[in-house]
């Protein structure tokens, strides 16, 4: 399960820190993006929901699916100057969400976590519905 | 960021983001209160007012956004090829 993930978050983000972010296209706002290319484009707006990212850190906060959140992060352990990664999936399930990490630990989230989650989630809907796809979040028209 | 951190405790960074097109919480607050009154305003006369919205929970929240998201990429996609293949 965990190689299945790993190669799946691999695919939608790739492996390489120095790759350029995606921008939204201004010039041609028809080109036909993949979406791969517009789940990047969402995630990096996901990843701004928590502020600033540290310099040589990256960070991935995206939709997968109508089911699954996935959380990506990577830095640099100050103490032994090592590359660290942790990969965390979010689970919409009918009774609740489940926290899944790398190593089958598994849990339902509650109290503050679930609440932030539920925050950024919904800053997510709001921004990357307007900035991405051009639409009202509340209506889902288009936007003049 | 010496060591992960999760939503858990991310509360700070989150509410207090600086960057100028990130929502504040209080924002956020206010258009979800501005949603809430205009689908009760949109409410035909006999028709349930929406207590739905306003006793929603976390779950409810997280899973409407979620699909919401996914259903406008799928229709974005699908949106795009069609004027791809019209343009062809």
């Amino acid at each position: 399960m965990a190689d299945v993930f790993k190669k799946a978050l691999k695919l939608l983000t790739g492996n390489d820190t120095t790759t350029p972010k995606l921008t939204m296209p201004k010039n041609r706002p028809f080109k036909t993006l993949t979406e791969r290319e517009l789940i990047q484009l969402e995630s990096n707006i996901g990843s701004e929901l928590f502020g600033p990212i540290p310099a040589g850190n990256r960070r991935e906060f995206f939709n997968l699916d109508p089911t699954t959140w996935i959380w990506h992060e990577e830095w640099i352990d100050v103490d032994t100057g090592k590359k660290k990664v942790a990969t965390t999936r979010y689970e919409v399930h009918d009774n609740g969400i489940l926290k899944v990490l790398e190593g089958a630990k598994y849990k339902f989230i509650e109290g503050e976590e679930l609440r932030n989650l539920t925050v950024a989630v919904q800053m997510y809907h709001e921004r990357v519905i307007r900035e991405v796809y051009n639409r009202d979040p509340a209506t889902g028209e288009k936007l003049s | 960021m010496s060591e992960y951190t999760s939503f858990d405790n991310k509360t700070d960074v989150l509410l207090h983001a600086s960057s100028e097109h990130v929502l504040t919480y209080a924002e956020f607050e206010a258009q979800r209160q501005q949603a809430e009154l205009r689908a009760q305003h949109e409410t035909q006369p006999g028709q349930q007012s929406t207590p739905e919205i306003a006793s929603a929970t976390p779950l409810d929240l997280i899973s409407q956004a979620t699909k919401n998201v996914w259903r406008v990429r799928q229709a974005h996609l699908e949106e795009t090829k069609d004027m791809f293949d019209l343009a062809a």
